[in-house]
């Protein structure tokens, strides 16, 4: 870190000196300094050696000692890069293969970059040198660089980042072989790291040759002079630097007081992000870091049943570290913070140096709660306390030197192991050491990254893709069903036109397949809520999780989200019993908690099941007799489990004793329901008394498509969804009744129901007056079922849901709109709303 | 990349040199104009499906190439006497763009339409205090044009975002009466 940051400091410094600029030349020489003694005390002799020399330089151009002041500040600069790359390249051996889908999206952008570079250095070439172009191809191949360096592809950082000296010394005479060259050697390692793992392995001595060869006798001696003596400096300037690492590490000296400083900052002041030169890719890192980040939890959430497998803490790493380089990259630094410390933590754990204990886990999942929230803040959310950062920072910080520090507040735990500091870093700066010996093979670090090719769209464009489709069906319907055409009777024209349609109808099923998504990201967040909320109820509580690949409409897939949160936490802390209790009751003391998602007709079904204490019938029933659902003068016993169960969604019913801070309210399950029939599904209960209960939710497939009854009332056409009809029926004048001042009634199997009149409900002045002209429909919906008259059933159809508008409030009686083969719009009713309406006005238009 | 900034240039473009041109249409007697920035498309009058609860003005919905937007009566709703559809009656598709971000699309049915027009800012004049039928939100000025007057509308406040409000409100006092 201390290394990272003093090279840093030079290279901007470099950057706002040049050679007249005294001033900044002598602080830009103490810098160097500086970091050449930071390279020393952590073994980097190759850094050491560069920076000392370039500090010399830079003290001989303050002294004007040197005929070519300006070649000179750029030999300085260029040695301050070689740190650059050296400390880099350091790294290299010990990161990461980089994530597999930045590594696609960057060969991808690789297959334009890479032939526009050589188009303009033959363009180049043949206009003879021209400034704007060779600084084009530079700034191009820096950016090859920098995307190189965050994906750890180390060895082709190194020779984008010497192709870039060569062209900044390359004065007048552009080196248009060598970076024709370099174009040819990325191709072949980016069609390596591709596709192909059995194509041939890019030849990296030959380019570097091809480099060589380009270079400037100047530029070639400073660096091939330093690594010859690198190993041997290192070896002789060792034993001096001992004292430096405890000043090196400054976090061993807050031992005392480990928050120190931090009481100053204001309790509420938060944390601060300048996001005014955020870039277009932000809107990105955030969709991605929050999957890197769903990864993590996943992984440490397995760590914590099996705290032995490595390569768990490696996902954990590798998904904080694409974190830390990604967001460097798009230059926000205070999540480079959060990143770099969790990381830096979990680098310890994966080289044993700090064991992996409950504290670290903890650790990295408070790290990765406050990830999410300054993600967050790039898209507006609100930002999380700076002064919880800095304490996160400190417990990250504590913990890599294997001390526990507990949340202020709470007892600083003691020490748990003591860090060997000294002897491992000495080895690896040996081995480090010559840079010629790093000739890496990419394939082994590096996982192929054949994974599913995929792009990311926005959902906007996506949508607006789907709604074209949408119109394309409604339009081949038009032709299709054009009075004029169906009367044409060629052979050819029918044949072409069912092709047609079909054509249409494969492209509307692609079209709706891709706003499908896997649950795998939700299940994957109960996973953590289940862990927490057993935690804070002090159950063992296992979950199991079946069919987290089935896939679901995007919409709805968002909205599950909440009712599943409710299911789980009820599930969790009244379902599932404490240890003791299940041990009496002769169950496993660990409960167990399924989580299960499959297709079943048409629709999609996810259970939560428990094997816990069950609902209890007696308690609900006894609740329902006190609130007065249920007559007391009904039976209870015949009461079905379905209606019992049914109670429990009612908002406010509760039969908790005690209300927990997870739940008891009797809010929950209100959520559940509503949110359920909102995406038109339904929820039922099945339960068992000591047995555990299963809370099933069923689902349709996509919310953009509805199969719906087309009604006729007069000259208006409205779709009633099929789910919600029980059956249609003419019915008699025998079947009818009225009653004054409630309305009208009719009598079908089950009794009697009450009839609604959708042109009166609707204020329609046309449409059937005579009951038996017209249809009833039964509609249901939860609890309430009642008839609904129109004038005659037209067909039924799959219609594609619109709103009414973006602008319209909602109407209650009407969910949408959709257009029918005609072009005509249709309404959808919405029979929960249609209902409500018609039970409140029913006394009112029955009078009249 | 490249093709969105040209698109974005040439609206730029085409929006300096249509700043001052308002679409000219009637209502009764009455001249009117919106700004032709604000106009989507004039389409000839078509079946609209009436949505009920909605005050008279809302017409309904209708159809706009697979878009269903609101269509809502100009005469109605600046109090004027309703009128038989005539062979020049026509929706003219309105929208405006909300302080949020979204856009706002609404047909609104006029009389006629009568022609673009150039109307420089300094033809026009604030609206004045009294002695208009209309709401003064709703007007953004009165533009003078030979020897007429045209009362130009604030299109983001006949469409936008309060009106949507009051239809709403229109709906709660329906839905309040009804039960």
């Amino acid at each position: 870190m201390g290394l990272k940051g003093s090279i840093q400091a030079a290279a901007k410094a470099a950057v706002l000196t040049d050679a007249a600029d005294l001033q900044g030349l002598v602080s830009l020489s103490e810098l160097l300094r500086q970091l050449a003694s930071d390279a020393t005390a952590e073994g980097s002799p190759e850094i050491a050696v560069r920076s000392n020399e370039a500090a010399e330089l830079s003290d001989l151009i303050i002294l004007r000692q040197v005929n070519d002041v300006d070649a000179a500040f750029r030999r300085v600069v260029e040695a301050i890069g070689a740190c650059e790359t050296a400390s880099e390249r350091a790294d290299a051996p010990r990161r990461e293969p980089p994530d597999p889908e930045l590594l696609v999206a960057w060969i991808a952008s690789c297959e334009g970059t890479i032939p526009d570079i050589e188009h303009l250095a033959v363009k180049a070439e043949s206009q003879g040198f021209v400034g704007e172009t060779a600084a084009e191809i530079r700034r191009r191949i820096h950016t090859l660089k920098g995307e190189c360096g965050v994906l750890s592809l180390s060895e082709a950082q190194s020779v984008c980042h010497d192709l870039e000296s060569l062209i900044d010394g390359a004065g007048q005479k552009f080196p248009v072989d060598a970076v024709l060259g370099v174009c040819d050697w990325m191709r072949a390692l980016t069609l390596r790291l591709g596709q192909d793992a059995a194509a041939d392995e890019p030849d990296t001595s030959a380019v570097r040759q091809i480099l060589l060869a380009h270079l400037p006798p100047a530029i070639v001696a400073p660096i091939a002079a330093p690594i010859a003596t690198a190993a041997a400096t290192a070896v002789a300037s060792r034993p001096a630097s001992n004292p430096a690492p405890s000043a090196a590490a400054p976090t061993t000296g807050p031992l005392t007081d480990p928050f120190a400083g931090l009481s100053s900052i204001p309790e509420d002041q938060r944390v601060t992000m300048n996001l005014e030169n955020a870039d277009e890719n932000v809107g990105d890192f955030a969709l991605e870091a929050r999957e890197h980040l769903a990864n993590a939890e996943n992984a440490v959430l397995s760590l914590e049943a099996n705290p032995t497998d490595d390569e768990l803490v490696n996902v954990v790493f590798r998904a904080f570290h694409t974190i830390k380089g990604v967001a460097g990259f798009l230059n926000l630094p205070r999540i480079v913070e959060v990143a770099h410390a969790a990381e830096f933590l979990l680098d310890k754990v994966r080289s044993h140096k700090v064991p992996l204990s409950a504290h670290v886990l903890e650790l990295v999942l408070a790290s990765s709660d406050l990830l999410g929230q300054l993600i967050g803040m790039l898209s507006g959310g609100e930002a999380p306390k700076e002064r919880e950062l800095r304490i996160l920072v400190r417990r990250l910080e504590a913990a890599c030197e294997g001390r526990a520090l507990a949340a202020p507040g709470a007892p600083a735990a003691r020490p748990m192991t003591k860090l060997q500091s000294d002897e491992a870093p000495t080895t690896d700066a040996l081995a480090s050491a010559p840079i010629a010996a790093t000739k890496q093979t990419p394939t082994k670090t590096i996982a192929t990254a054949k994974a599913d090719q995929s792009v990311k769209v926005s959902t906007q464009r996506m949508d607006a893709l789907v709604n074209l489709v949408g119109e394309l069906v409604i339009a081949q319907l038009m032709v299709v069903q054009d009075p004029e055409v169906s009367t044409l009777h060629g052979q050819r024209v029918q044949r072409n036109l069912s092709h047609l349609g079909k054509i249409v109808r494969d492209l509307q099923e692609t079209s709706m397949s891709l706003r499908m998504v896997t649950l795998k990201s939700t299940f994957q967040k109960m996973a953590r809520l289940v862990r927490d909320v057993a935690a804070k109820a002090g159950k063992h509580i296992q979950l199991e999780v079946e069919g987290e690949d089935v896939e679901l409409d995007r919409n709805v897939v968002e909205e599950i989200g909440d009712p599943l949160v409710h299911m789980i936490r009820n599930a969790c802390d009244h379902g599932i019993e404490p240890s003791d209790e299940r041990r009496k009751a002769g169950k496993n003391e660990i409960g167990t908690l399924r989580l299960r998602a499959c297709h079943s007709g048409g629709s999609i079904v996810i259970e939560v099941e428990d094997d816990g204490r069950g609902l209890s019938r007696e308690r609900i029933l006894k609740k329902c007799l006190e609130k007065g659902l249920i007559e007391p003068t009904r039976n209870t016993n015949e009461i079905p489990d379905s209606e019992v169960f049914n109670y429990v969604f009612l908002p406010g019913f509760s039969t908790a004793e005690k209300v927990t801070d997870i739940s008891g309210r009797g809010v929950g399950m209100d959520v559940v329901r509503r949110n359920i029939e909102a995406l038109r599904g339904s929820v039922e209960i099945h339960s068992t008394t000591g047995k555990g209960s299963v809370f099933s939710m069923r689902l349709p497939l996509t919310m953009a498509i509805i199969d719906g009854m087309v009604v006729r009332v007069g000259q208006q056409r409205y779709i009633v969804p099929t789910l919600n009809i029980e059956r249609s029926f003419r019915p008699t004048q025998e079947q009818l009744t009225m009653v004054l001042g409630k309305g009208e009634l009719v009598r079908v199997r089950t009794g009697l129901l009450p009839i609604y009149r959708l042109q009166r409900i609707f204020n329609l002045n046309e449409g059937c007056e005579e009951i038996t002209d017209g249809l009833l429909l039964i509609l249901e919906i939860g609890k309430r079922r009642a008839c609904v008259f129109v004038d005659e059933i037209l067909g039924q159809q799959q219609v594609v849901i619109k709103n009414l508008g973006d602008t319209q409030p909602q109407i209650r009686g009407v969910s949408g709109g959709a257009i029918l083969g005609d072009g005509l719009v249709a309404l959808i009713v919405d029979v929960g709303g249609l209902l409500e309406t018609a039970a409140g006005s029913t006394t009112q238009n029955q009078l009249i | 990349m490249a093709i969105i900034e040209r698109t974005e240039a040439a609206a730029h473009e085409s929006r300096g040199a249509n700043e001052n041109k308002f679409l000219s249409f009637c209502l009764g007697s009455e001249h009117y104009g919106v700004e032709i920035l604000r106009v989507r498309e004039i389409i000839g009058l078509l079946a609209v499906t009436p949505l009920p609860q909605t005050p008279a003005y809302v017409k309904g919905v209708m159809n706009l190439r697979g878009r269903i937007i609101p269509v809502i009566d100009l005469r109605l709703r600046f109090s004027l006497a309703a009128a038989e559809a005539t062979k020049e009656t026509c929706i003219v598709v309105l929208e405006a763009n909300e302080q949020d971000g979204s856009q706002t699309v609404m047909g609104a049915i006029v009389d006629s339409v009568r022609e673009v027009q150039d109307i420089p800012k300094s033809a026009i004049e604030p609206s004045p205090e009294f002695g208009c039928e209309i709401p003064l939100r709703y007007i953004l000025g009165m533009g003078k044009v030979k020897d007429k007057v045209i009362v130009l509308l604030e299109i983001a406040e006949v469409i936008g975002m309060r009106e949507r409000a009051q239809i709403a409100g229109a709906i709660k006092e329906t839905e309040r009466r009804a039960a």
